[in-house]
């Protein structure tokens, strides 16, 4: 049973005070602060292609698990909608040989936005099991610097650059339980590039998160017979502080369980998800968490993950 | 029916404190300290109650509690 077995990530040491930044654009500390959720967004430096920032994840992974060696990786994947260059060659070929990888490995991009991380998940372990593989990286590495445009107040306030490694095992510390997808491609030209530059309709990508996801995460739970009580930690994508908390409050009194945790990320696009995991997945407190990510498609996709105490003893 | 009260309850529901009877009808939602996302969750809000869509284009019309009750009358 192919699961998570373990997360690291690289968090760019240049950061852009967004405090500072809004002042530039007339918006307060507290609309920062309250609304938009993050005081810091890292950004790669100019000279960074995403597979050097999915390189140091990657390496991040090998020093935090002793026992993965390059020789056991049989895929790597990388989520990403800004590869290197321009898309061709795939960033994730170019990832195995900065990283050293076997030449038998298998390696492909997901161009998938927000949503990447959860789809990624059931893409890679499938992909893994109907291949008769044991070990995969899920690789997210999505940095909107390259595209977000510096004077747009709308999308420079937001994203934050970060990248992510998750290891897929037949050991894993968390199991991928069940799934649900979404798409709305009639939204499509709401979040897209257009001549190099990111141009969002800020109300529609809110209207669309705050009137879907939380239907969406109810109808997974129903449809596993499970209520939002028996979820310990509700970890959504970190889009923006308001729009968690419009999903949120459809939860009642749950709304604490609900991470909200981009004050020094940002929006991190695919990485959001699981730079959460990582902080919060491996201290054997939690049993049962809800993963969703939602955003550029329009794409939705949430699941739930099941902790396995005996993939913790082997890690 | 959407009704001033209607629409300062879902401001207030952003974690304003407005008052309805003190809240005047023409003073700018900016004014008000509702600021750019507070009002997309109030206009979200207002269009699943009265389910009448905005488009985009309309948005830049609403500045206050007035306009917004003439828009959905």
């Amino acid at each position: 049973m192919i699961g998570i077995k373990a997360i690291a990530s690289y968090l760019p040491n240049r950061v852009i005070d967004n405090i500072a930044q809004a002042k530039m654009f007339g918006e307060s500390e507290e609309f920062i602060k309250n609304k938009i959720g993050a005081v810091r967004l890292p950004r790669k430096d100019d000279d960074q292609e995403t597979s050097d920032i999915a390189t140091l994840a990657v390496q991040a992974l090998f020093k935090k698990c002793q026992n993965l060696k390059k020789s056991n990786v049989d895929a790597i994947v990388v989520v990403t909608q800004n590869p290197d260059g321009e898309g061709l060659p795939h960033t994730a070929a170019i990832l195995q040989d900065k990283l050293g990888l076997p030449v038998t490995v298998a390696a492909f991009d997901v161009s998938l936005g927000c949503s990447g991380y959860v789809y990624g998940l059931f893409l890679l372990k499938g992909f893994l099991e109907a291949s008769g593989l044991e070990n995969g990286i899920l690789v997210t590495a999505d940095p909107y610097s390259k595209i977000v445009d510096s004077n747009d107040r709308l999308t420079s306030l937001l994203f934050g650059d970060a990248s992510t490694a998750t290891w897929l095992s037949k050991t894993p510390v968390w199991s991928l339980d069940a799934v649900l997808y979404g798409t709305d491609g009639s939204g499509s030209e709401y979040l897209k590039v257009d001549e190099g530059r990111l141009q969002m309709n800020g109300r529609q990508i809110f209207n669309f998160a705050a009137h879907n996801v939380a239907p969406h995460i109810k109808k997974l739970l129903e449809s596993e017979s499970l209520s939002p009580e028996d979820i310990d930690l509700f970890c959504l994508h970190q889009g923006s502080a308001a729009i968690l908390d419009a999903i949120s409050k459809h939860f009642g009194n749950l709304t604490n369980r609900f991470v909200k945790e981009m004050k020094n990320t940002g929006n991190t696009v695919s990485s959001s998800i699981p730079l959460i995991l990582e902080n919060r997945g491996f201290d054997g407190k939690l049993n049962r968490i809800l993963i969703s990510g939602f955003g550029v498609g329009l794409s939705m996709a949430s699941a739930i993950i099941v902790r396995n105490i005996q993939g913790e003893r082997l890690c | 029916m959407l009704t001033k009260e209607k629409i300062v309850e879902i401001i207030n529901g952003c974690g304003l404190s407005l008052d309805h009877q003190e809240t005047s009808q023409d003073v700018t939602f900016k004014s008000l300290g509702v600021d750019s996302l507070d009002f997309f969750n109030v206009l979200e809000e207002i269009e699943e109650i009265t389910g009448k869509k905005v488009p985009d284009g309309d948005v830049a019309k609403l500045t206050n509690i007035k306009e917004l009750l003439e828009y959905f009358s």
